[in-house]
């Protein structure tokens, strides 16, 4: 239920909507896929009804509940099994397409730091408190999915490090 | 440059208004929480009933009232078992069972005789189900459930519920199911009760004399990807060591292949080609430096932990002191430091501290986890943790004897910890284990008791039927309720509040019970118009019992339509 001391779901949305969806978009490289996840997330706060200590809190536990509820996704064997279906995307230009269809290659970890990273700009630290895993280990990954695209887009200097 | 073009990508990208309307508009609606399995959750709700009918306890005493007394709606449902086992003062009694389909729910108490408060409502246990003398392995993919439903402070008695399910077990040798619930005899064992705390402790770790010249292992990483039609493909990760594919360029290449096969026309959009490959340790050269593990060495104990980690090995590679610990799968977990007390595998640090610091850094780091409940991180706790530390990285070996490269966080395999601590100074630090633990209390209790008399499951299968401009894949009528089930809407969902049954001539109206719809995962959802819609599960019960055998109609929305049993 909300209360005067929590943000109205219209609030919430507007301000960590793109955020989840992004983060889904990201991770899942389908559009339908990304809607689901949306939907799911929003609907864990309601059913959870956290009390967020802060802004960075409440950003964390959007990114966090994401990552589930795209795993969770990826688990349902119906899903697995569903033919990949046509969509439209937002994409007009064609190196942004290309770069679309090379991260579809990219195993999801790897998408998952890389956008962390490289929109949500996180510190390594904070990746590897949203992923599960140890600073060292996100840094390896992030390390892995640099070379990765580097190789699949076959070229040599793109990425600023 | 990569990132200014990923970013303006995303920024291309948003929840259009419909989604966000949508969303909304089921944030606003009631939703029930999705219960584990169908047979649980009917259980579940029907037992919080049962368990507010002083009534019934009245006729029988304690939880065994509960579940058979008049007022009980799972009276006719379970089967009353007697078999009870004690030990140390604590008593384990199985009260009844009941068996359906692949299902099987038994439902016992536990009690602490001398009231020595050794139980709580909060407890969980570790436990092993026999089915005609054979471990039911909840490992290979069956389900397995034990909670503590109840637990009474007075008497010192818990009442709990397991549930197992054989469906998901793969097939023996040849063929046969691997387990096999009808008349089955069945002993229920109880090893240990954990509490649901937890705490740090501190053990002083020596380090065996470095080694300067280690051997360092070659590593591989493995993949599997999938391709998926001949216009899309996609790279799911997974762990299959059955293949070989010596370079990143092999393996797109392999992929190409297989992409101009697939446009050949041949493979159906759905069909997958798989395989997998091992990626040799060019591909994981780390930016910064080779990726190194170390052969291990003879196992070291650390006395103590001895049944949970070895040092393994303590070298330096090029100018960095390594230190490998083997850590045993946390499935497996022991006991240790005598009774009482069971680590827990993802709570183990090995840390490292000025000479003379270590105790009084352990009880800091540890006092910081506590403030943090156990379960969050802060930059202050990174900072004392890594103090010293240069990273952390973990391997395994494959069934071929490779090495894989990855953390094993929760599984048996080697880690190493690095510390740039030039060798000359190694005698001015310290090493300390910090490990959590939760508190553990022994219980050796077993029971042995027979599904032979179990009761069947008298379920009859209807539909599929279209009433009411809805149509029901599957509506299964059974002593404990209906449970309905189909392709819907989530508005037509959420107006599913009742339905009606004709049997034997009588109407039988049928409510929902709050919290008693979930989604389910269908594996045969490829159907065309069926996409966009969730597969759901509702449950409705009803105040007059009915025989499941005789239902000839629905009644749904003010429409009646003929109802046939399912072919």
């Amino acid at each position: 239920m909300e209360n005067a001391d929590r943000p109205s779901y219209e609030e919430l949305i507007a301000r960590q909507g793109p955020s989840v969806y992004r983060l889904a978009f990201a991770r899942l490289r389908r559009r339908a896929d990304a809607e689901d996840v949306y939907q799911e997330v929003f609907l864990r706060y309601v059913e959870k009804g956290p009390v967020f200590e802060g802004p960075d809190h409440e950003r964390a536990w959007f990114l966090r509940v994401t990552l589930n509820a795209c795993n969770s996704l990826w688990r349902a064997p119906w899903r697995r099994l569903a033919a990949p279906l046509t969509e439209e995307l937002p994409f007009e230009d064609p190196e942004e397409l290309g770069l679309h269809q090379e991260l579809r290659k990219l195993p999801a970890k790897y998408r998952t730091v890389l956008h962390l990273y490289y929109w949500e700009d996180l510190p390594t630290e904070a990746i590897a408190q949203l992923v599960g895993c140890k600073p060292e280990a996100a840094r390896q990954r992030l390390t892995r999915a640099r070379r990765m695209m580097k190789d699949l887009l076959a070229e040599e200097e793109w990425i600023d490090v | 440059m990569f990132k200014e073009e990923y970013r303006s990508m995303n920024e291309k990208l948003a929840p259009g208004a419909e989604l966000n309307a949508r969303t909304l508009a089921r944030m606003e609606a009631p939703r029930s929480r999705r219960p584990r399995r169908a047979l649980t959750a009917v259980l579940t709700l029907l037992l919080a009933a049962c368990l507010t009918l002083t009534a019934a306890a009245a006729v029988l005493p304690g939880f065994r009232g509960m579940l058979f007394g008049e007022a009980s709606p799972l009276a006719e449902s379970l089967t009353p078992q007697t078999a009870a086992a004690a030990r140390n003062g604590l008593a384990l009694e199985i009260l009844g069972t009941m068996a359906q389909g692949e299902s099987f729910t038994a439902y016992f108490s536990l009690q602490d005789l001398e009231k020595a408060d050794r139980l709580s409502g909060e407890m969980f246990l570790d436990m092993d189900i026999y089915l005609d003398g054979k471990r039911f392995d909840h490992y290979q993919g069956c389900d397995f459930f034990c909670e503590v439903m109840k637990y009474d402070e007075e008497t010192q008695t818990a009442l709990c519920r397991m549930d197992l399910d054989v469906g998901g077990a793969p097939a023996g040798e040849e063929g046969e199911a691997l387990y096999r619930l009808e008349n089955a005899d069945v002993d229920l064992v109880l090893h240990n009760a954990f509490q649901r705390d937890r705490h740090s402790a501190y053990t002083p770790i020596t380090l065996p004399a470095p080694d300067t010249a280690p051997s360092v292992l070659p590593i591989y990483g493995r993949y599997q990807f999938r391709y998926e039609d001949g216009e899309e493909s996609s790279f799911i990760e997974e762990i299959t060591p059955d293949m070989f594919a010596p370079t990143w360029e092999e393996i797109c290449a392999e992929l190409e292949k297989k992409e101009k096969a697939a446009q050949g026309g041949e493979p159906a959009s759905e069909e997958y080609l798989s395989f997998s490959g091992i990626l040799r340790e060019a591909f994981l050269q780390d930016e910064e430096g080779w990726i190194a593990h170390l052969e291990p060495g003879e196992p070291v104990p650390v006395p103590g932990l001895e049944d949970f980690v070895q040092i393994t090995k303590t070298a330096y590679v090029d100018g960095v002191l390594y230190v490998q610990l083997h850590k045993e799968d946390q499935a497996l977990l022991k006991t240790c430091q005598g009774q009482g007390q069971r680590m827990l595998a993802d709570g183990f640090q090995l840390l490292c501290a000025k000479k003379g610091c270590g105790a009084a850094d352990a009880q800091d780091i540890a006092r910081k986890k506590e403030e943090l409940a156990f379960g969050g991180s802060s930059q202050e706790l990174l900072n004392r943790l890594y103090q010293y530390s240069s990273g952390v990285s973990g391997f395994a070996f494959d069934e071929a004897g490779r090495v894989i490269d990855g953390p094993p966080e929760d599984r048996e395999g080697y880690q190493e910890y690095k510390y740039e601590i030039p060798l000359e100074e190694l005698d001015q630090y310290e090493f300390f284990a910090l490990w959590d633990y939760m508190s553990q209390l022994e219980l050796g209790l077993t029971a042995a008791f027979s599904l032979e008399d179990a009761l069947p499951g008298d379920t009859v299968l209807y539909g599929p039927v279209t009433v009411g401009g809805v149509t029901f894949d599957q509506i299964s009528v059974s002593p404990l309720g209906v449970f309905a089930r189909g392709y819907w809407l989530w508005d037509d969902v959420n107006q599913m509040e009742d339905i009606e049954l004709v049997s034997s001539g009588t109407v039988y109206h049928f409510y929902k019970i709050e919290g008693s719809q979930w989604s389910v995962e269908y594996a045969d959802s490829n159907g065309p118009d069926r996409e966009k819609s969730s597969a759901w599960v509702k449950f409705f019960t009803s105040s007059a019992p009915i025989d499941p055998t005789a239902v000839t109609a629905i009644r749904y929305q003010g429409r009646e339509v003929p109802l046939a049993p399912a072919e």
